[in-house]
């Protein structure tokens, strides 16, 4: 003989228990007509394109474009200070000549030195 | 070349084979998938569901989540427990986003299920005697008091009887996870019964 469940919760679970399961109609659980076409549209089935393709290259992708904003602030702030800072000689005038001419040599010609 | 008999009901299904042409963007591959996993993802959503509207709206988020995390599975499981895992959650998140439910009280029970509590509150053969069909109405007005996953736990282990292991695999938990879970939604319906019960006697 089973002793009768200890809490209230687990008389009235055993007592739900012997509640009639309705019968399981197989066809109730089939995918409805159109179902699979309607979920499939909507979902994204493009395959991973390799190097260029997935998550992976999208994440990168959003860490370059901060890279390169980061990089186009800096290098604006870069290149106005010449213009605010140096006011008055001829070689500071040819070096912001230099500057404006060509920032990418100027650029790597600080890096260098 | 003939075009590969997917559709045939005779042979086991080749799900390793859809999968990968899944993966390579087959949509027809895709439909076999869906049309496969179906049953299983529809009976754990009604099963988990209070209310039946809208089950196949559900259905519908589920597989769409099984196709943006297919990069994710990795095989180590069965992929119907990874598909019932994220059924699961899905459930858990949708109860969630349900307008939580005003609290029970006595008088919102029905003549059959106030009679039933009072028994299964004063004897210990409550059990054995009560109305099966109110005692299950009972029992989901009271689980629906509950947060989603400790009804979730509750359901599984006192009503469908599962084991530990079973519902490991259904939800993903740790086995100490759903026995910390199932102690903790016990003694919140504890204190439920508690209430009722001077509710019923001021």
């Amino acid at each position: 003989m089973n002793p009768s469940p200890a809490t209230p919760w687990l008389r009235l679970a055993a007592a739900a228990r012997r509640a009639p399961v309705p019968a399981a109609d197989e066809s109730d659980v089939r995918a409805p007509a159109g179902f699979a076409t309607r979920v499939v549209a909507r979902a994204d089935l493009a395959p991973a394109a390799g190097l260029f393709g997935g998550p992976t290259f999208e994440r990168l992708a959003t860490r370059a474009l901060g890279f390169a904003c980061a990089g186009a602030l800096a290098l604006t702030v870069w290149s106005g200070l010449p213009t605010t800072a140096g006011a008055g000689t001829a070689a500071d005038n040819s070096a912001v000549a230099d500057v404006y001419l060509d920032p990418v040599g100027a650029l790597l010609e600080a890096v260098e030195s | 070349m003939p075009p590969p008999s997917d559709a045939d009901d005779e042979s086991p299904p080749d799900v390793e084979g859809w999968l990968a042409r899944v993966r390579a963007g087959d949509q027809q591959a895709a439909r076999l998938l869906v049309e496969h996993l179906y049953p299983q993802v529809i009976r754990i959503v009604r099963a988990r569901l209070p209310r039946r509207g809208g089950e196949e709206d559900l259905a519908q988020d589920i597989f769409l989540k099984m196709f943006t995390r297919l990069d994710q599975y990795q095989g180590q499981v069965p992929l119907a427990h990874w598909v019932s895992r994220i059924a699961v959650t899905t459930c858990i998140d949708a109860l969630r986003a349900q307008r939580r439910r005003p609290e029970l009280r006595w008088a919102d029970l029905s003549k059959g299920e106030a009679d039933l509590l009072d028994a299964v509150l004063t004897r210990d053969d409550a059990a054995d005697t009560g109305d099966a069909l109110a005692a299950h109405e009972l029992v989901h007005k009271l689980l629906d008091q509950l947060s989603p996953p400790d009804r979730l736990v509750l359901q599984l282990l006192d009503l469908e009887q599962k084991t530990l292991v079973e519902i490991r695999e259904i939800t993903g938990w740790n086995t100490t996870l759903i026995k910390v879970r199932a102690f903790r939604a016990r003694r919140k319906l504890q204190k439920l019964f508690q209430q009722l019960s001077r509710k019923e006697h001021s």
